[in-house]
């Protein structure tokens, strides 16, 4: 899709030729599914279910997304795209509270806030002053970049804030401990703090210590199978590598003290009782 | 050590919106020791724990005169749980921490803490591992630490409740020998009847 439309991009560089996938071959890979299937019924982990849903649930976003994207790109103006950025920010801010085990009121509101500053901004500042798309909310660039960004992001906040809460209240004598003994909030928390900005960021600076040795990462990879220049993809993928490290430590540093605010009260109290469980 | 009043004005506390206990009001001069005595699961522990001002309460605590700010504040009046809780690290680590948290003019005296330690029978270095301690004996490191703060008002929830009979009677001595404010919760009636020069009934809302 997008060849031919006419998108500014398309000035700045020649769209490159891919094979194009029938709906049988792509219908062909998915039989590989039934190998995951068989092990799971042999080894009797009774993840069928959730194999066939996963599969057909992945199968229509993905389907649907392209119809999305292409009509975004077709259309191609910036409420179209702030408004599908949105969209992106939304569903990632709800999925970053879903999965830790313990949650709090407003915990939506600060990862959503935390995920605006840190990833629409990145993506906005490095779309526009690093690769300089035109115009600045050009979709083919910023949709894609904001998605990198966020889905990494996501899984930062969600670990950072799982750490964070877990330090506030199973560990909740400790932080008393030292509030009984004269610290402030900040000094009774600044260690649990630091370890689960640590912790949320562990798997973004793994992915980055071994990128290229073990893994190709997914964008460098699609654009090689596109027929992009090898060392043309790795320039890209060194810019998506940096803003994947500043955007996840920001997002874990602002989530954890948005949480931080928001379980002391004026008088410096722990509230653990505003910390409840995610089920 | 100064000169300082804990004054305690219709203390109340509602959890899960149940009030626990009848409102307190009275205070506690330097070198007076209380006692907070009521049945099982009234809230004695949890008022001390307000008195420190760790869980929200609805009157007033505070002293006079005032401190500036609420580290202060409960720095001044030094809350010591039932249940020890240690630091990972040392007992060093366990007993200077507190030092982190102040000005530098007050440091940490490794002979003092290593006195305080041994008058209350601890005859332990201070490089041996917290963890490693029996629950009595971390019940006493926690008392040191925060006799080692130097507080006006200390708030003690059972602090007899793992020690021998030994071990408890030094507790006492040093308690007794303490000159500031004590606010104490015990389950053993006649012990704290003994220790208290005055005696609070905490009584159910």
């Amino acid at each position: 899709m997008g060849a031919g439309h006419g998108f500014s991009c398309d000035q700045r560089e020649p769209r490159v030729n891919t094979l194009p996938l029938a709906w049988w071959q792509i219908a062909l890979a998915g039989t590989l599914v039934f190998l995951a299937g068989t092990v799971s019924v042999g080894l009797r982990l009774r993840l069928e279910n959730d194999l066939v849903l996963a599969t057909v649930r992945g199968t229509i976003q993905l389907a649907l997304v392209g119809y999305v994207l292409a009509w975004i790109f077709e259309v191609n103006t910036p409420w179209v795209v702030i408004s599908a950025m949105a969209i992106m920010v939304t569903a990632a801010a709800k999925a970053a509270i879903d999965r830790p085990s313990r949650t709090f009121r407003g915990a939506f509101l600060g990862s959503f806030v935390t995920l605006c500053i840190s990833g629409v901004t990145i993506a906005l500042l490095v779309s526009n002053i690093v690769v300089r798309v035109e115009p600045w909310y050009d979709p083919r660039y910023v949709l894609p970049l904001l998605g990198m960004i966020l889905g990494n992001t996501l899984t930062g906040i969600s670990l950072c804030l799982d750490s964070f809460l877990e330090r506030l209240t199973v560990r909740a004598p400790e932080v008393e401990l030292a509030l009984s003994l004269g610290a402030s909030p900040w000094e009774a928390t600044r260690d649990a703090l630091a370890d689960s900005v640590r912790r949320g960021m562990i798997p973004i600076v793994n992915a980055t210590m071994v990128v290229g040795l073990v893994s190709l990462p997914g964008m460098m990879t699609g654009q090689i199978l596109a027929g992009a220049d090898p060392v043309d993809a790795v320039k890209y993928q060194m810019v998506v590598m940096f803003m994947l490290l500043a955007t996840t430590s920001l997002g874990c540093v602002g989530i954890a003290f948005y949480t931080f605010k928001k379980m002391f009260d004026e008088r410096g109290r722990l509230r653990r009782e505003r910390v409840f469980s995610a089920a | 050590m100064k000169r300082v009043k804990l004054m305690v004005d219709q203390l109340a506390i509602t959890m899960d919106g149940r009030r626990l206990f009848a409102p307190l009001t009275f205070e506690v001069t330097m070198g007076e020791r209380v006692a907070l005595v009521g049945p099982s699961g009234v809230g004695k522990s949890t008022a001390l724990r307000a008195l420190a001002d760790l869980v929200p309460f609805e009157g007033d605590v505070r002293l006079d005169p005032p401190v500036a700010s609420r580290p202060s504040f409960r720095r001044t009046v030094t809350y010591v749980s039932q249940a020890p809780i240690m630091w990972s690290g040392t007992v060093e680590t366990n007993l200077a921490q507190s030092f982190l948290y102040t000005s530098a003019s007050e440091v940490f005296d490794r002979s003092r803490a290593t006195s305080e330690l041994s008058a209350l029978g601890l005859d332990i270095s201070l490089d041996r591992d917290a963890a490693s301690l029996s629950g009595g004996e971390q019940q006493r490191v926690q008392l040191v630490r925060a006799l080692l703060v130097n507080p006006c008002f200390l708030l003690l929830d059972e602090p007899t409740s793992a020690l021998d009979e030994v071990s408890a009677r030094r507790v006492t001595d040093r308690v007794e020998a303490f000159e500031g404010g004590v606010v104490l919760v015990s389950h053993d009636l006649a012990w704290a009847r003994d220790m208290a020069s005055r005696v609070i009934n905490v009584s159910p809302a």
